[in-house]
């Protein structure tokens, strides 16, 4: 599958870097700022480890993000200690901006070499301010892991 | 940035991030305050190399069925005070 969207039912992870988390440990708006000159937000696709169902409790959707963390130490991607991963509902986040801003975001899966679970947030671009501000605002607390896992996993930087 | 916090000395400290355009951003988590207990709004602001804020509020987080105030655009510094005047009213410093 490339290019398609993702079913509303499933969820994606956001890299929120430490200079995009508060001081309660929850990502910012400016987590969800499209970088200039590109068209999407990128984040990874839980389900694609078949692990992410949250109706399987929270330890299968941790053990996804286990495997995005694994996915981007691989990558050379280094994760920072007080960096966090935001989980986003596909279903939510989009029925969120299509309710609030009348407009449609696509979560499609845009796998790249090294990351079959890499996808994206598209349909917003560096401007839209109150699209990442809407986005942030589905987050509570409960939707956020530490980028660093509890046994210490870290990613190595770039040698 | 740095000038116009100190300007708005009324107001608590907010986070402070850097987008990743290199733009600073400064974030207030509003107290919620509604009948629903829908969740925390923000009001977020992106300062631009112009000298204009463009910026985002919202009352709560999206609920269905649930009533929320929203306020978002880009303006000049005195502007943009006037135009989240509601939301600076629930967090400023009484």
């Amino acid at each position: 599958m490339k290019n398609e969207p993702l079913p509303d039912r499933d969820h994606v992870a956001r890299y929120c870097k430490p200079s995009a988390v508060d001081g309660r440990g929850l990502p910012t708006a400016s987590a969800f700022t499209v970088r200039a000159g590109e068209n999407y937000l990128s984040v990874n696709w839980l389900e694609h480890f078949g692990v992410g169902d949250r109706s399987g409790g929270m330890g299968k959707i941790d053990l996804a993000v286990d495997q995005v963390r694994a996915t981007l130490h691989s990558k050379g991607f280094q994760l920072r200690p007080n960096g966090r991963f935001a989980l986003l509902s596909v279903g939510g986040v989009k029925a969120a901006i299509r309710r609030v801003l009348g407009r449609s975001l696509h979560i499609n899966h845009l796998p790249v070499s090294g990351d079959p679970s890499h996808a994206g947030i598209l349909g917003y671009g560096e401007e839209d301010f109150t699209v990442a501000a809407e986005i942030r605002a589905t987050l509570g607390a409960e939707d956020v892991r530490n980028a660093v896992s509890a046994d210490g996993f870290t990613a190595p930087g770039p040698s | 940035m740095a000038r116009f916090l100190l300007e708005q000395e009324q107001l608590p400290d907010p986070e402070v991030a850097v987008s990743p355009n290199a733009l600073a951003q400064v974030e207030w988590t509003l107290p919620d305050t509604s009948d629903s207990q829908a969740g925390n709004g923000l009001l977020a602001m992106e300062f631009l190399c112009g000298g204009t804020i463009r910026f985002a509020a919202l009352s709560s987080p999206y609920r269905q069925g649930t009533d929320r105030l929203t306020a978002h655009g880009t303006l000049p510094t005195a502007e943009t005070m006037d135009a989240v005047r509601t939301f600076t009213a629930r967090i400023a410093r009484t």
